[in-house]
């Protein structure tokens, strides 16, 4: 490719500032008004076709920002095997994008080769363990570099677990070497729907493991009179979100934060002002 | 309990299949709602999720059949053609066939056809990238080796036919098209051509001894061969001219000399 070198040599760590979540309809408002924005962030899977539009577009993306690449559908907490056709594109993908992080969830969303689109639970076991572990490290190795692995919003808990979720990450990081991807959105969300502490959880959290902390608008579902939290990645981040994210800074130092919105998708503008948002408060720690 | 490769069958099962769950259940913390209510929202994700991405991968059928009756097929199709991969641009290959076969969509006998459209413009958008190919490569063939000489067609190149006037069907629902007109399906079908010479997908109503010609050559003809075929059906077919036109559209993108 024509690009490919100025791609070799553009700066790829993701910086401790606020960057956005990238989707196709801002590629060209992103490239002619480059937004003060730190870095950006794309699902892996929009982006392993043979060619075409998107890669076009992420690889011009690529010389204004940093990148990350973020994962939805390896199915890491799956029990059928390693898609390595998916690890081979995914492996192409990291080469041509040379992203500063790359990053997927502690769930699975595939059984029998059927995709479920959704990122389900697993229940936070010692076998589960092991075998998380097991496949994290064979895509570390495969990949030839760390991931980082996200707490998934849940919607219900299994009887099974020893764990609770955030001894399970730190269980899991400890063990495979994985960093961990925060998302205070999804931290929320969970604790909602399942009666933790927020505050324990980012406390309990191996704060050293942290690489990137995530932000999200979710939606709350009345059934039966009971409310439910979902994660909908469709409006702005709430304030209990945004308080949680204090937290976690003085907590853990200043760190990538992404603002993610996926769904119902704003005006690029109210995306930055989100980062911005965040961007004080990153700064704020540091004074 | 259920081990981890139980449990994901039968969530999974629950999922797509309504399949009945009960050992499921009992492995759910119940906490203030029953086990059934608390998978439902991974059912509820899942459909939405994938009929959202059907919808992107076929935005015209859907506004062909409006949301309520898409919503339905959709459901329909999920349930028989559950996705193999994460990968939603890459969902919905089965779509076509499966509305061929769909009785509610009966009364739009060009609704599958569409579809296919739809499912060849996606696989051109994500193609691989290939440059075209210029002429004074082709003057540099020997002339006792024209006769062997084959051109290679862009990857994203796709033909397809259809009995029905598709493509004025599918221009006519494009996004920002505000024309409004009744197509007579009585018009006659069309032979399309589906390529992406650099980032954005064209879709081209040939003429029969145009799209004759094309298939021809993409399907490994020689010139010779395909040109001496194409006269059969339009003597006055000017050979040069097609050539130059589509090698300059970026259509060809190699060639190679048969060997016999």
């Amino acid at each position: 490719m024509a690009s490919a070198l100025s791609i070799s040599t553009a700066q790829a760590s993701i910086p401790a500032t606020a960057g956005i979540g990238l989707r196709s309809r801002h590629y060209r408002e992103i490239l002619a008004t480059k937004p003060s924005v730190g870095w950006l962030e794309v699902h892996s899977e929009n982006y392993l076709g043979k060619g075409g539009a998107p890669l076009h577009w992420l690889e011009q993306l690529r010389m204004e920002y940093p990148i990350s690449l973020h994962g939805v559908s390896l199915s890491l907490g799956s029990t059928d095997t390693l898609d390595w056709g998916y690890l081979d594109r995914l492996k192409a993908l990291i080469e041509r994008v040379n992203p500063g992080l790359v990053s997927e969830h502690l769930s699975w969303n595939s059984s029998g080769g059927r995709f479920l689109n959704d990122l389900a639970p697993v229940p936070y076991t010692d076998a589960t363990l092991s075998h998380l572990v097991s496949r994290i490290n064979a895509v570390q190795a495969f990949l030839g570099r760390r991931i980082l692995i996200e707490n998934p919003s849940s919607y219900l808990e299994f009887k099974q677990s020893t764990y609770c979720e955030y001894e399970f990450l730190n269980a899991l990081a400890r063990h495979s070497g994985c960093g961990i991807l925060l998302d205070l959105n999804n931290v929320y969300v969970s604790s909602r729907n399942h009666g933790w502490n927020a505050l324990d959880y980012i406390q309990g959290i191996a704060g050293d493991c942290v690489e990137e902390l995530h932000l999200a608008g979710h939606t709350l579902n009345q059934i039966n009179g009971r409310s439910l939290w979902i994660d909908t990645h469709n409006r702005p981040v709430c304030d209990d979100v945004w308080a949680l994210l204090k937290h976690a800074l003085a907590l853990f130092g200043p760190k990538p934060v992404l603002i993610e919105w996926d769904s119902e998708l704003p005006q690029l503008a109210v995306l930055t002002a989100e980062a911005e948002k965040a961007s004080a408060l990153i700064g704020g720690w540091h004074e | 309990m259920n081990n981890l490769h139980a449990l994901q069958q039968q969530f999974t099962a629950y999922v797509f299949d309504h399949a009945d769950a009960e050992a499921l259940f009992a492995d759910i913390t119940p906490n203030g709602f029953s086990a059934q209510q608390r998978l439902n929202v991974y059912r509820n994700n899942t459909r939405l999720g994938l009929t959202e991405a059907l919808k992107a991968n076929f935005p015209v059928v859907e506004k062909l059949v409006g949301e309520a009756f898409f919503k339905g097929l959709a459901a329909a199709f999920i349930q028989k053609y559950p996705p193999a991969t994460g990968c939603l641009q890459e969902y919905g290959r089965d779509f076509a066939h499966f509305i061929a076969n769909f009785p509610p969509a009966r009364p739009l006998p060009y609704l599958a056809d569409v579809a296919r459209l739809e499912w060849l413009w996606q696989e051109a958008y994500h193609e691989a990238d290939q440059g075209k190919m210029m002429l004074n490569r082709l003057t540099a063939i020997p002339q006792t080796r024209h006769a062997d000489l084959c051109l290679c067609s862009h990857p994203s190149v796709r033909l397809l036919v259809s009995s029905y006037p598709i493509h004025r069907i599918w221009m006519l629902n494009q996004d920002g098209s505000d024309h409004c007109e009744t197509i007579d399906l009585g018009l006659g079908g069309d032979k399309l051509l589906v390529f992406r010479p650099e980032q954005d997908v064209e879709v081209d109503a040939l003429t029969d001894s145009d799209f004759l010609w094309l298939s021809l050559l993409h399907s490994g003809h020689t010139l010779v061969s395909a040109a001496e075929q194409v006269y059969q059906l339009d003597p006055y077919f000017d050979v040069s001219a097609h050539l130059l036109y589509w090698l300059e559209a970026g259509l060809f993108t190699d060639f190679y000399l048969r060997h016999d």
